[in-house]
């Protein structure tokens, strides 16, 4: 009966593995499959012939390109990096206050930032692109950038806030009566310390820029702004679907988030809770 | 003087609300007074036409948007309901095996990372009646017949359902996981002295302990429900017939295909204020699980 | 080398009051002790000299010098913290030279320095370890040796020894002791507990709610206790109150110390007993002395009690008993065998007792 049990349940937990993992996989094996084997039937599981064919169409130097995937995938590089360390600065002193000052209105404010994060971004995109074509900056990285500033700084100031928590106030305090001003303490004493949660942070800042959808789609035009996720549209167009290319697309997006958040797992999962039930 | 002033920590928090006054604030303000217009993209000066109330007039009347709000809720419910209920049984499985945990539990994490547009399409790639991987496996088993599952009316629906559902359990199953690996094991022990079975620990011991856990899983799923429109846009585009059409991609439909954005404007209040609203309870929910804990 | 004077100090949280107007002057070399129950204000105290804490109203001078607006930094004093605040990043001569680093000391100089507190600490093997891989003793030496490294004016303790356990409290207490005697600075010291205040300090300050209740040597406020509060909350096992009539009794007033016991009131009390009917009698559990015979002079108390428990404890055996429906402890040396029941003499010396009034819970005099 025991054994039973015990069968029983790596069975329930190896289904789930492949729950979880398959799809993933499938996107990947695709991507390195001719395009005409993706369309056979019955399927052929395994690829007879292994190609990297639609990497070299999309990161070709030379000729025509169908898809710029190499001006996205900059773009895309360049949106997310510049638009977290932005959000990662302002977010990390938003937090710091939280953590340790106590100020009126504090729990509303807080609660405040979090709300604004809920507007959903379809919402959001529309006054903001009436508003971005006014001022001039549709369609520059620049528009896209602050507008992921602005959604990340809230979840940014939660996570922060919750490793400024875990750090114990003497650190800071013992810090000052050895002669260090405020600065020199946070700078001295108390960023090393939250620095693994603050990478954390950035790297959920980051995942979040390099993921977006809605908003992008709807504030980049051409291949000037349009980071990966628009550009794997491209792929999609009013009748036939190139199903390798967007698989190869994929790849290319899916890699980089996959190795960064394995990177920070750990210190991502106890900063969301800790933020959260000792706040 | 000098130095209080940069010490205070209104000064901290002031960039961060700056961002999110320029970003946010102020675009829903202006997005407030166009859904009182008849402002359309294609003519400018419409901007300054001001109708009153009757973009929420025509909202009330208008039965589409009505069936896309019912289903939006629906999709919720059912969605947060069950991405909630298999995160625990992940996490309690995780939670019970002693070899490999951490490997496990970082696996579990794989679909996070997924763009929920690439969610969509991974999901449009396996659902794909002619090429999809679903149909040729199923296929294997000697059923033939191509299943339509993002063409007919209700399978495109549960389609969707499962491509959210399989996105958003990790982060369920990954808080929880922390929230379980955190309780104490005193209580527990000493329940099980005290008689309890393990139904009964679970319910008296094992979930108030979660509580906190759940409702911040919670609170950060709901800050993000709207990303479901980027799976339902590439997945269905809220076809076929408008039969998995939800809030946000009607909103994306009349905003920029029909180009009327003093209506689109108005139907974007109403999803405003659902999410807040999710997010709201969610987090007052939190707040008072905590002080049952008694944490502060 | 300063003095710390503290003029008419507050502070106020809200409506609540933490400390209240407190008047104190620290002389350089003092080993002052602030001791009282949780909640009474003596952290608040120590940390606003650090200048931790803002000032509701008053005065800090350290070293002649209002200090009120400045940064603790600009304080020159050290603090040690309960849970000793070392930083984890740093390794032991790091954690030591850091405040030296910060106030850009020549690194020549540092490094002597440093070296000067190992060697005073012991923590010669210890220099290049990281905190997280010391025992607590370590730590907290290591933590005193940061206090000592910046050559403050003043050294300020905030209950550095509660998290560690008794043996090594004792044994740090020493070295806090001799310490303090090597470095010659003044030291404010905060505890909650009467035995560490008694054994280091020069002068103790015992506070409750907020105020001062008593300042004076560990013997004064031993001996002479101002209150109720004093008097329980220094000395251990806790000072024997309880409440006692005041009779004419064959023209003599007596104190009922119990059911048919009353004792003479002492002559020098018996002018401040004038229209009381109740007083507050305070006994040491050392001055209950159990006796075998009646030895006594004249002036000494005598009376015996069944006792309700023995409890040996080796060297002493605390009997239990009740007088006027208190739970009474007295403390026999040179203890010989009793059992539960047995009916004891006790030996009061009446120089010995305390008076306090039963509506202010003051000493009388």
């Amino acid at each position: 009966m025991k054994k039973i049990k015990k069968i029983a349940f790596w069975f329930l937990v190896l289904f789930l593995l492949i729950l979880v993992c398959m799809p993933g996989i499938w996107i990947f094996i695709s991507a390195f499959r001719p395009n005409p084997e993706i369309l056979a039937k019955p399927a052929n599981w395994i690829p007879d012939r292994w190609t990297i064919y639609e990497f070299t169409q999309m990161f070709s130097i030379s000729g025509y390109v169908s898809v710029p995937a190499f001006k996205y995938l900059m773009n895309s590089v360049i949106i997310s990096s510049v638009s977290t360390v932005i959000a990662i600065t302002i977010g990390m002193m938003g937090g710091y206050a939280f953590a340790r000052y106590n100020f009126k209105g504090k729990n509303k404010i807080f609660l405040g930032l979090m709300l604004a994060r809920a507007v959903p971004g379809i919402s959001l995109s529309l006054p903001l692109f009436i508003l971005f074509a006014k001022i001039g900056i549709i369609n520059t990285s620049f528009g896209v950038i602050i507008v992921y500033v602005a959604m990340n700084v809230p979840f940014t100031i939660w996570l922060t806030d919750g490793f400024f928590r875990q750090i114990p106030k003497e650190m800071s305090e013992v810090a000052r009566t050895d002669g260090c001003t405020r600065l020199q303490a946070f700078w001295n004493v108390e960023l090393p310390l939250a620095g693994p949660g603050i990478g954390a942070a950035a790297i959920f800042a980051f995942l979040l820029s390099w993921n977006e959808y809605a908003l992008a789609s709807v504030l980049t035009r051409t291949v000037h702004s349009k980071t990966l996720p628009i550009g794997m549209m491209d792929y999609l167009d009013e009748f036939t679907i190139n199903w390798a290319g967007m698989c190869a697309i994929a790849v290319v997006m899916i890699v980089p988030a996959v190795i960064l958040t394995f990177i920070v797992q750990k210190h991502l999962v106890s900063g969301l809770t800790f933020g959260g039930v000792k706040g | 003087m000098n130095k209080k002033f940069f010490s205070s920590p209104i000064i901290l928090i002031l960039p961060s609300l700056l961002a999110i006054g320029f970003v946010i604030i102020i675009p829903l303000i202006f997005s407030f007074y166009t859904s009182f217009t008849s402002y359309k993209l294609t003519r400018p000066d419409s901007l300054y036409n001001f109708i009153g109330l009757r973009n929420y007039e025509r909202l009330i009347d208008n039965t589409k948007f009505w069936y896309a709000f019912g289903r939006t809720i629906l999709f919720l419910a059912i969605v947060l309901n069950l991405e909630l209920l298999f995160g625990l049984g992940i996490a309690l499985l995780i939670n019970k095996i002693t070899w490999g945990q951490r490997t496990l539990r970082t696996i579990m994490m794989f679909p996070m990372m997924f763009s929920p547009i690439l969610v969509g399409f991974q999901w449009k790639y396996i659902f794909n009646d002619n090429i999809g991987v679903l149909n040729n496996f199923l296929y294997l088993f000697g059923y033939e017949s191509a299943i339509p599952w993002l063409i007919d009316k209700y399978l495109a629906m549960g389609s969707i359902m499962v491509a959210e559902i399989w996105a958003n359990t990790s982060i369920f199953a990954i808080l929880l996981l922390a929230g379980l690996l955190g309780i104490p094991r005193d209580p527990i022990e000493a329940a099980r002295v005290d008689g309890c079975n393990s139904w009964q620990v679970f319910k008296n011991i094992t979930l108030p302990f979660l509580m906190p856990f759940i409702f911040i899983a919670l609170t950060i799923r709901s800050l993000d429900v709207g990303r479901a429109y980027d799976i339902v846009h590439i997945m269905t585009g809220g076809g076929p017939a408008m039969r998995t059409e939800l809030l946000w991609t009607m909103i994306a439909r009349i905003g920029y295909k029909d180009a009327n954005m003093g209506f689109a404007n108005a139907m974007s209040y109403v999803s405003i204020i659902l999410s807040i609203a999710f997010t709201y309870y969610f987090f007052t929910k939190l707040v008072a699980a905590r002080r049952e804990l008694g944490q502060q | 080398m300063a003095n710390v004077d503290l003029k008419n100090l507050t502070k106020k949280y809200g409506e609540v009051i933490a400390v209240q107007n407190m008047d104190l002057s620290i002389p350089h070399n003092e080993f002052l002790v602030l001791v009282g129950p949780s909640g009474c204000g003596k952290s608040t105290t120590l940390r606003m000299i650090a200048g931790l804490e803002e000032i509701t109203s008053g005065e800090i001078y350290i070293g002649d010098q209002l200090v009120n607006e400045k940064d603790p930094k600009d304080r020159n004093v050290s603090m040690v913290f309960q849970n000793y605040a070392l930083y984890p990043h740093m390794t032991v001569e790091e954690n030591l030279g850091f405040s030296l680093k910060i106030a850009k000391v020549d690194k020549n100089e540092i490094e002597t320095r440093v070296k000067e507190a190992v060697q005073i600490l012991g923590l010669e093997e210890l220099q290049k370890r990281k905190p997280s891989q010391l025992s607590g003793g370590q730590r907290q030496r290591v933590a005193m040796g940061r206090a000592i490294v910046r050559r403050p004016d003043a050294f300020l303790f905030d209950e550095p020894l509660s998290n560690l356990d008794a043996k090594l409290r004792t044994q740090m207490r020493t070295e806090i002791k001799k310490l303090h005697q090597k470095l010659k600075t003044t030291i404010i010291y905060v505890t909650h507990d009467q035995v560490e205040a008694m054994t280091l300090a020069d002068r103790i300050i015992i506070m409750k709610d907020g105020y001062i209740e008593q300042i004076g040597s560990p013997i004064e406020v031993f001996n002479k206790p101002v209150n109720v509060f004093v008097a329980t909350f220094i000395g251990s096992p806790p000072m024997n109150i309880l409440t006692c009539d005041i009779i004419s009794k064959d023209q003599k007033v007596k104190i009922k110390i119990d059911n048919e016991i009353y004792l003479d009131c002492p002559e020098n009390f018996k002018d401040l007993f004038n229209n009381k009917s109740k007083v507050y009698l305070g006994i040491r559990a050392e001055d209950l002395k159990p006796v075998e015979k009646n030895t006594i002079d004249n002036n000494d108390w005598f009376f015996s009690k069944e006792i309700d428990l023995a409890e040996p404890l080796g060297t002493e055996t605390q009997l239990f008993f009740h007088l006027n429906g208190k739970e009474i402890i007295s403390r026999m040396y040179n203890p010989y065998p009793v059992s539960i029941g047995d009916k004891i003499n006790f030996q009061i010396d009446t120089s010995k007792i305390h008076f306090f009034d039963i509506d202010t819970e003051k000493t009388l005099f």
